[in-house]
């Protein structure tokens, strides 16, 4: 009887790891495309509705937090405090002036009074803004009985 | 005397390159805002004189937010989940757009100023659905007149 030796190499056990780097490279580029700058960090209870839609990605914000301060933001800058109302028109106006498509987000706390929205909304629209976004969360089968 | 060298293979180190970038990977997910990035919107009527007519109360369906958070749709008190069926006796007999029914009149939306942002928002929302409640053809006409611009109204009618 013949015995067989197996001759050849003998293949190192290990896990290939090269192509690692391109599937994480890959998943990098997908979140650098997604990514989206919070630009307004105030912390507001939005109000729930069942219809939204989607908001344009660097849509100027006017958010309204639980204190009733009113910050602006033209989209990607940091939200700033403002101190009136009639800032926020001026501010604006400025916004449209340079692109008047420019979508306004307002963003403001459900126990906000609503003559400040009202103020709000006025002055957007005494800007001459066109589409105006009130922000919302998705309402859930448990906030209406 | 000749010094034997080791001959070194030329490479590239790429070891670490997905450690690098899973670390960049979790930068990334960390202040990626999870956000609210929706939200109801509406288009700003366009300064028309003409579309100031609309305003005219017998021409339009009027909702009301009370202080106390109730509705009103013309004058009367009624829950949200009543709007569609008030509505439905606003649509216009005969007319079709895209083969469904549509409602021509305009809904002006007048919260209290004294009234929560979200009661407000409640409202809207349900107009809002209206359309998919009912089954229509076109966006119902919602229009959300400001404070001073019903105090333009008012002295623009006061003058007439």
């Amino acid at each position: 009887m013949i015995r067989v030796r197996r001759v050849g190499r003998k293949a190192d056990p290990y896990i290939p790891t090269a192509s690692m780097a391109d599937i994480v490279f890959l998943l990098i580029i997908f979140f650098i495309v997604t990514y989206n700058i919070e630009v307004d960090k105030a912390k507001v209870q939005l109000p729930r509705t069942a219809v939204r839609t989607d908001v344009p990605r660097e849509a100027a914000y006017v958010s309204v937090d639980t204190e009733g301060i009113i910050r602006v933001s033209g989209g990607k800058e940091t939200s700033v405090p403002v101190s009136s109302v009639e800032e926020v028109q001026t501010f604006a106006q400025n916004v449209v002036a340079q692109n008047p498509e420019k979508a306004f987000v307002v963003k403001a706390d459900k126990n906000t009074r609503y003559q400040v929205i009202d103020k709000i909304l006025d002055a957007l629209k005494q800007a001459r803004v066109k589409t105006i976004f009130l922000l919302s969360e998705q309402r859930t089968i448990s906030d209406r009985t | 005397m000749k010094l034997e060298r080791r001959k070194v293979p030329p490479e590239i180190f790429t070891g670490s390159m997905a450690d690098v970038t899973f670390l960049l990977i979790i930068y990334f997910m960390v202040t990626m805002a999870f956000s609210a990035t929706k939200g109801l919107d509406f288009q700003v009527p366009k300064e028309d004189t003409s579309k100031q007519v609309q305003l005219e109360r017998e021409e339009a369906v009027e909702v009301k937010v009370t202080p106390q958070g109730t509705y009103l749709v013309d004058g009367k008190p009624m829950a949200l989940s009543q709007f569609a069926d008030y509505l439905k006796t606003k649509i216009v007999p005969g007319k079709l757009v895209d083969g469904k029914p549509v409602i021509e009149k305009p809904v002006i939306l007048r919260p209290d100023p004294q009234v929560p942002y979200g009661a407000m928002m409640d409202a809207f929302d349900e107009l809002r659905q209206v359309k998919d409640k009912l089954g229509l053809g076109k966006d119902l006409n919602i229009s959300l007149p400001t404070q001073r611009e019903i105090e333009n109204l008012w002295g623009a009618l006061g003058a007439l």
